[in-house]
């Protein structure tokens, strides 16, 4: 049964997802006056792409692009797969163990390699080049992420009343929920809220720092030469990231507890539609690109040490 | 399933084969806010393997050509070539000149025309959106090689066949 519910999960959620995107350019559109796509614009691009049909460059290595595309489609499910859900009775997860935290920081670190190893096999100095944007937005993006998790992990242990070695565990999270109500409630943990708001952007690669596929620059970057059904499922994977990183702030953070599962679930696609307004549109739409070593020292500058500063109040 | 039929996704790649930029700065015009072609699921891509239409300017110069050839060998099925400006069509001005590699439908096989020098930009999204009329005449299999004119301001000359 759970796991019937977990499939259902997923589907609603990839579709949300394609609509999240369509939102997106629509409301960009508003912003500038247009009128713009409809909604469902990013379901029919993806239709679209799995249509088309042509030749993959010859000098791109085909295995190892078709491998690490289904490495990428297994980590953004393991992404979701790790984080509570609207239950009958409750939020439950389908795969809970002490530790799972890491498997979603974990998750995320691989999706990105997963573009990097597609930008290498790509072999064109598009891909290249972005493929290692794209190692230098990761080095400068995951040391605060992994530190704000940290963070994030003791304080809920030292809420919640479970011991240090659970502090790497959503369950102990979720046990910090229901003592507190709402997490963000917490100085430390709004803290920790407002970084990873920051982050989110070069996690997502919304436009401040989607230097790694700069369109206009490297054509979209590591996936300049893929087309037809391989970049479908790029296509997927982009707004499947969208979609955990903004369902893992909801669930973790703001959303609360208590409610019956519809209105569980409604609010969570809510919740996860104005995150990623937050992190993903109105950057978007308010700011152009910055340049690689601008992304990298904002990233380790600023929420770097901010992260810094939270760990040393966590502990002090 | 109307609404998300493949022709409703219009991803164009734009192809200068040594225009004289008039036509480039127009279909540049038809993408800005003011005509809003993203309202048809118009999308201007960068590289010629995401593209559905090929928005092509210029007559084909001799040192341009491979890299036509190769551009659009790139570009996956089903596609659709637009030919913008009578330099594309016929050469134009340039006609008969020493440096011509011929007009762009004596290399490949065009499925648009629009006319104009420059054409207007409502020319342009005609164009195109005739453009996906034929792509999904080539879908179907339905397809049968005859060329669409569009005229600069955008009235449509020939019946998409």
């Amino acid at each position: 049964m759970t796991v019937a519910y977990w499939i259902g999960w997923l589907i609603v959620l990839s579709i949300w997802s394609f609509l999240i995107g369509g939102f997106d350019r629509k409301i960009v559109a508003r912003l500038q006056g247009r009128y713009g796509p409809p909604f469902w614009q990013n379901i029919t691009d993806f239709v679209k792409l799995l249509y088309k049909r042509g030749n993959l460059a010859t000098r791109t290595a085909t295995s190892v692009v078709d491998v690490a595309l289904i490495v990428g489609l297994v980590a953004g499910v393991l992404a979701v797969s790790v984080l509570p859900f609207a239950g009958t009775n409750g939020t439950f997860q389908v795969l809970a163990f002490e530790g799972d935290l890491i498997i979603f920081a974990y998750a995320f670190a691989l999706m990105a390699l997963v573009y990097v190893v597609v930008g290498f096999a790509g072999r064109s100095p598009y891909t290249i080049v972005g493929a290692s944007r794209e190692v230098s937005m990761l080095i400068s993006y995951e040391i605060p992420f992994i530190l704000v998790l940290v963070a994030l992990g003791y304080r809920a242990a030292l809420l919640g009343g479970a011991t240090v070695n659970s502090i790497f565990s959503m369950s102990s999270l979720m046990q910090a929920k229901s003592q507190v109500g709402i997490l963000v409630g917490d100085p430390i943990m709004l803290g920790a809220f407002l970084i990873l708001l920051v982050l989110g952007p070069a996690m997502v690669s919304a436009v401040p720092f989607d230097i790694p596929e700069a369109e206009t620059e490297i054509v979209e970057g590591y996936s300049a030469e893929l087309h037809g059904p391989r970049l479908a499922v790029m296509f997927a994977l982009k707004h499947l990231k969208l979609i955990a990183y903004s369902y893992f702030l909801w669930s973790i953070f703001l959303s609360p507890s208590g409610l019956a599962w519809w209105a569980n679930l409604l609010l969570s696609l809510l919740g996860t539609l104005v995150l990623s307004v937050a992190i993903n549109t109105i950057p978007r739409a308010v700011s152009g690109r910055f340049r690689i070593e601008q992304g990298a020292k904002f990233y380790l500058i600023g929420p770097g040490l901010a992260s810094l500063l939270l760990l040393v109040l966590v502990f002090a | 399933m109307t609404v998300l039929k493949p022709e409703k996704s219009l991803w164009i790649y734009h192809l200068n084969t040594g225009s004289c930029n008039g036509c480039d700065i127009e279909i540049l015009a038809a993408l800005t806010p003011k005509y809003d072609a993203e309202r048809f699921g118009v999308k201007l891509v960068g590289s010629p393997r995401h593209a559905d239409i090929v928005v092509a300017t210029g007559p084909v110069t001799a040192v341009a050509k491979e890299s036509v050839l190769r551009v659009l060998e790139q570009v996956p099925d089903p596609k659709a070539i637009v030919v913008t400006g009578v330099c594309g069509i016929t050469g134009g001005v340039f006609r008969g000149g020493y440096s011509l590699a011929g007009p762009l439908d004596t290399l490949v096989p065009v499925d648009v025309y629009v006319l104009g020098c420059p054409p207007k930009p409502e020319g342009i999204m005609v164009g195109i959106i005739k453009a996906a009329e034929v792509l999904e005449l080539k879908r179907r299999g339905m397809y049968t090689k005859e060329v669409v004119r569009v005229s600069e301001k955008g009235e449509v000359l020939d019946a998409v066949r």
